[in-house]
């Protein structure tokens, strides 16, 4: 039996293998619906909100789906890039791809070899790196070139808490404001 | 000039520390984008790297920079700059190019072992000033240069442990108090628990001298990060003050310390280690049995008087050095120390 037999290829375009499968519930009708990265990304960029569906919890809800399922999509694509290009040939789960440090010094000594390990090993560098440190997440300075991003990213964790408040206290007009720039803010991304 | 001279002399004034911190050291630690970091660069990167920076740094600071050659640096100056903890033995090996500000404020050693490392060291414990002005160059610096920076992480360096701001902040510190009184391995092991080390300065135990830095620079921003160094230090030193004021009140441990200063003051021979316990037993004492006249330079001696000094150039053997030390230490404690 080839490995092929369990590949399911993507319901949009057909041509690539589906990677992210997806149990949707219409009315009493229950589909199936499996996405190759590429669609996927598209789906969850451009896709517009499911007719039908006016609460603005159940929306918010979804909203915050679509985000985490859209970055799960864009890592599949980048990956799916990496391999098809040839450098994936190169990664390992146990060396960087750029510099070829193990995971295991990483771990074992704590020594990194270039910029790329960090994001190779992020969760080995994060758990190491927290035992010691004053907190969670990155306070310090942050250079000029990734401000944007930056005060793009706390407006948007704001405005998140925003809209939850709003959509607990039902004040649904001011909630849409909000939702509607949350929405413009991740079309700038 | 072939050479800067470390630590420079004080920007400010701290009276609240002053009796506890000779020396203070802010180190900012940064890498770039384009390179890897510098234990995995073969040597034409490196000196690639120390190109792009000397090329760089000439055109922001014109003549107002001195560049140095590792390499041509006088040997017992090296030894120096690594028991001052300012380079590590890799880079001293590797014997780069460094760069400083003419007056010693700011230097910034471009291939030293974890990263990209800008410093500044002097008298007193100025620690906003020196940051201050290190950040300085790094405004100058960063419109030039794309160094390794990851939203999640912050400022990249080789050791994981030292990612986020890159801020690493060091005390020299007077401990005798603490020390005499036998209580240095619990507030060690407290340094620890909070994130912080504290560490002989001789290496050894049994020494009056200590440095002090903390662990981490990442879940905090630069001032929260200073703000809780020098809140933590200030708890040291109020144990520390609280260990003095009980050797203090004693008559016999007072007299003890005397006679104990007096002897090295007239030895006719002095290790670093016995020199750096009278330097440091001298300096609690102040404004207690005696007055010392000129404190930084008094406390000068740390470095002065270092085996791998330029004062024991030349001299090779361990007695002679040992000898030169307790006439220059006799000398200088006739000429600053008075009793009270």
């Amino acid at each position: 039996m080839s490995e092929d037999m369990f590949i399911k290829p993507c319901d949009i375009c057909g041509a690539q293998p589906a990677v992210l499968m997806f149990r949707t519930f219409n009315g009493e009708k229950i589909g199936d619906e499996g996405l190759c990265p590429k669609c996927a990304l598209e789906r969850f960029t451009k896709g517009g909100m499911i007719p039908g569906l006016d609460s603005s919890e159940v929306l918010t809800s979804i909203s915050e789906m679509r985000n985490i399922l859209t970055e799960i999509a864009s890592h599949l694509q980048r990956m799916t890039e990496e391999n098809s290009n040839g450098s994936g040939a190169a990664l390992s789960v146990d060396a960087c791809s750029v510099c070829g440090q193990s995971a295991k010094d990483i771990q074992r000594l704590g020594t990194v070899g270039c910029s790329n390990c960090y994001q190779q090993f992020t969760s080995e560098i994060r758990e190491r790196l927290v035992k010691s440190a004053y907190g969670s997440r990155y306070q310090g300075i942050i250079p000029n070139r990734f401000r944007k991003a930056h005060f793009r990213d706390l407006e948007l964790e704001q405005l998140k808490i925003k809209l939850n408040a709003l959509v607990r206290s039902e004040k649904y007009e001011m909630a849409a404001k909000v939702r509607n720039r949350i929405q413009k803010l991740l079309r700038s991304c | 000039m072939n050479r800067i001279i470390l630590p420079t002399e004080r920007s400010g004034n701290s009276l609240q520390r002053d009796p506890y911190v000779f020396t203070s050291r802010v180190r900012l630690a940064r890498n770039v984008d384009a390179f890897l970091f510098p234990h995995g660069l073969t040597l034409e990167r490196k000196q690639k790297l120390e190109e792009s920076f000397s090329l760089l740094l000439k055109d922001i600071y014109k003549d107002h920079l001195f560049v140095g050659d590792l390499s041509t640096v006088p040997e017992e100056q090296v030894r120096l700059l690594e028991a001052n903890l300012v380079i590590t033995s890799t880079f001293s090996q590797y014997g780069g190019l460094f760069f400083a500000d003419p007056t010693g404020s700011w230097v910034l050693l471009p291939n030293e072992k974890d990263h990209i490392r800008l410093f500044s060291i002097e008298f007193g414990s100025s620690l906003v000033k020196m940051y201050r002005r290190l950040n300085d160059v790094l405004i100058k610096l960063e419109p030039h240069i794309h160094f390794a920076f990851d939203p999640t992480f912050g400022y990249l360096t080789a050791y994981a442990d030292d990612a986020g701001a890159g801020l690493s902040l060091c005390y020299l510190i007077n401990l005798t108090g603490i020390e005499m009184t036998g209580q240095i391995d619990s507030i060690t092991e407290v340094c620890e628990e909070t994130g912080y080390r504290l560490t002989p300065y001789t290496g050894v135990r049994g020494s009056q001298l200590f440095l002090l830095r903390n662990l981490s620079s990442f879940g905090a921003n630069e001032a929260t990060i200073i703000a809780n160094f020098e809140d933590f230090s200030s708890k040291i030193f109020k144990e520390e003050q609280d260990a003095r004021n009980k050797l203090f009140s004693s008559k016999e441990d007072l007299d003890f310390l005397n006679a104990q200063l007096l002897d090295a003051a007239q030895s006719k021979s002095l290790t670093y280690h016995a020199m750096i316990e009278a330097v440091a037993l001298a300096d609690m004492l102040d404004n207690v049995s005696y007055t010392i006249s000129k404190k930084d330079t008094w406390r000068e001696h740390v470095f002065t008087l270092h085996p791998h000094s330029d004062v024991f150039h030349k001299i090779l053997q361990k007695e002679e050095i040992e000898q030169l030390r307790a006439d220059i230490f006799r000398k200088a404690f006739k000429k600053y120390i008075r009793n009270k």
